[in-house]
């Protein structure tokens, strides 16, 4: 049995006296899709940002299992390690792609610019992956020299995507990734996750407060509410069965999906 | 393969507690114990309310149970899918139970034939094998090929309880949850499921079935598992 790829213990972080996360211990394999779900306010970006080097937490740990190194303390390296572990190893798919691109270059450079951050230097290849990666999320590969901020929102977030899992991350975080979208482009989004996610083997953190989101790409789901992990289980477990109060509350709230 | 046990379960308690209806508990299987053999079909009897779907989503891992085992032999080793770890219970799921609930939950865009074949590639099978034998299922349960290349969400009911059929039956796994399999189904295709039921029986696979339509319950069981109602005080 290998080590879990993120390994989560007792991780809590306050703004003044509130907890936003309160002492969350999980942990996440390779090849799983993890969801956290819960209302606004609840603490899943907050939980999203601690793990995912942007947020220093007050307590608890974060170990990563790298490639040579064996399982790191997220937080107790130098910034400029984690800013290096970020790069190679970790993708963040923002719910505004506007967060997560550079509006002022054109859609294929956004994609090869990962990969010149980890060292690829043949403008060539980078630019043959670009235009790859510009299919593989249904983009007209004509418009790879176009700005992404001609494009709609549901384009603009499939940029995002491809600029992320263009360098191979080991693992990704997504904040409500399709929340901003229209029903019908959340859908087809959604259906190219799942896609990726099979083909690629893909390890993932996905907040949504969207349970059929959870249902569609995770594996697994943790429950959050007022900073607590009141609930995990498997995906299809959780949504069936729900054993605590408020995840009954949230699932008999959520139209059916 | 005779007399080799797949299924064992093990006073088996399952209760609901609805904390929006001020906790009210609802006891739904108490001690319930059952275990069922390479080649068998166990048709779980009972009426309405008397946990025959309930009893199949604990031992796929789908509901959570309050106390006794369901396990599975899953590649000769006993899991209990009542306190199995998720990893565990999915790679349950992915070699040894193949479950057919009573409506196909559709993945929008994912076309018919792609949702019979993903079982077989998840298992490791070529893809060529894979599609052959997913397309056989289907012609076999009557889908017309101009639909394999679609996704199911337009198909009629009775379409789209055959896709799941079919994917259920794609792997042929050694264990088989059957609920209900049959219910939307005309003469022809109940025929044909009782043909695919027989075959998983003579492979070796351990059925459990709820099977409302008495024809087919006489066709394809070995024997009979009667479930009575919980008492609520129970």
């Amino acid at each position: 049995m290998h080590a879990p790829l993120l390994e989560v213990q007792g991780l809590t972080h306050r703004y003044g006296t509130r907890a936003a996360c309160n002492n969350i211990s999980f942990s996440l394999y390779s090849g799983e899709v993890l969801a956290v779900v819960g209302e606004s306010g609840s603490g899943k970006t907050t939980l999203l940002r601690c793990l995912s080097g942007q947020l220093r937490p007050d307590a608890g740990c974060v170990m990563f299992e790298t490639r040579n190194a064996g399982a790191v303390d997220v937080w107790g390296m130098s910034e400029a390690t984690r800013r290096m572990l970020a790069r190679t190893d970790w993708g963040f798919v923002h719910q505004n792609p506007r967060d997560g691109l550079r509006l002022d270059v054109s859609a294929g450079a956004n994609i090869g610019e990962r990969l010149m951050a980890i060292g690829a230097r043949h403008y060539g290849n980078i630019r043959g992956e670009a235009r790859a990666w510009m299919s593989k999320v249904e983009l007209d590969v004509q418009r790879m020299d176009e700005s992404p901020a001609a494009f709609s929102g549901g384009m603009q977030q499939r940029v995002q995507i491809a600029r992320n899992l263009v360098s191979r991350p080991r693992l990704v975080f997504m904040d409500e990734p399709t929340a901003g979208l229209d029903v019908s482009v959340q859908a087809r989004l959604l259906d190219l996750l799942r896609g990726l996610a099979c083909d690629l083997g893909l390890s993932a953190i996905i907040v949504t407060h969207d349970l059929a989101v959870a249902r569609l790409l995770a594996h697994r789901t943790l429950v959050m509410h007022d900073g607590c992990v009141v609930e995990e289980g498997l995906t299809d477990q959780v949504l069936d069965d729900p054993q605590q109060a408020y995840t009954q509350l949230l699932v008999s709230s959520a139209l059916p999906a | 393969m005779k007399n080799k046990k797949l299924i064992e379960i093990n006073r088996l308690c399952k209760h609901f507690v609805l904390h929006q209806q001020d906790g009210l508990r609802l006891p739904v299987l108490h001690g319930v114990s059952l275990s069922a053999e390479a080649g068998e079909c166990v048709a779980v009897t009972g009426g309405s309310g008397a946990g025959k779907s309930t009893l199949l989503k604990c031992l796929y891992a789908n509901y959570r149970t309050q106390a006794g085992s369901a396990r599975v032999r899953h590649l000769d080793v006993w899991i209990d899918m009542a306190s199995a770890h998720a990893r565990e219970v999915l790679a349950v799921r992915r070699y040894t139970i193949g479950y057919v609930s009573q409506f196909l939950r559709v993945i929008p865009r994912v076309a018919a034939l792609d949702i019979v074949m993903a079982p077989m590639l998840a298992v490791g099978m070529e893809a060529q094998v894979s599609r052959r034998r997913a397309q056989v299922l289907l012609e076999r349960l009557h889908i017309a090929s101009r639909l394999w290349t679609l996704p199911p969400a337009t198909f009629s009911g009775g379409e789209q309880q055959r896709i799941n059929i079919a994917r259920g039956f794609a792997a042929s796994p050694p264990v088989m949850l059957l609920d209900e399999p049959t219910a939307a189904l005309d003469d022809a295709n109940r025929g044909a499921v009782i043909e695919l039921i027989r075959e998983a029986r003579r492979r070796g696979a351990a059925v459990l079935g709820i099977f409302h339509d008495e024809a087919v319950r006489d066709a394809v069981a070995t024997r009979h598992f009667e479930l009575h109602p919980v008492a609520a005080h129970a």
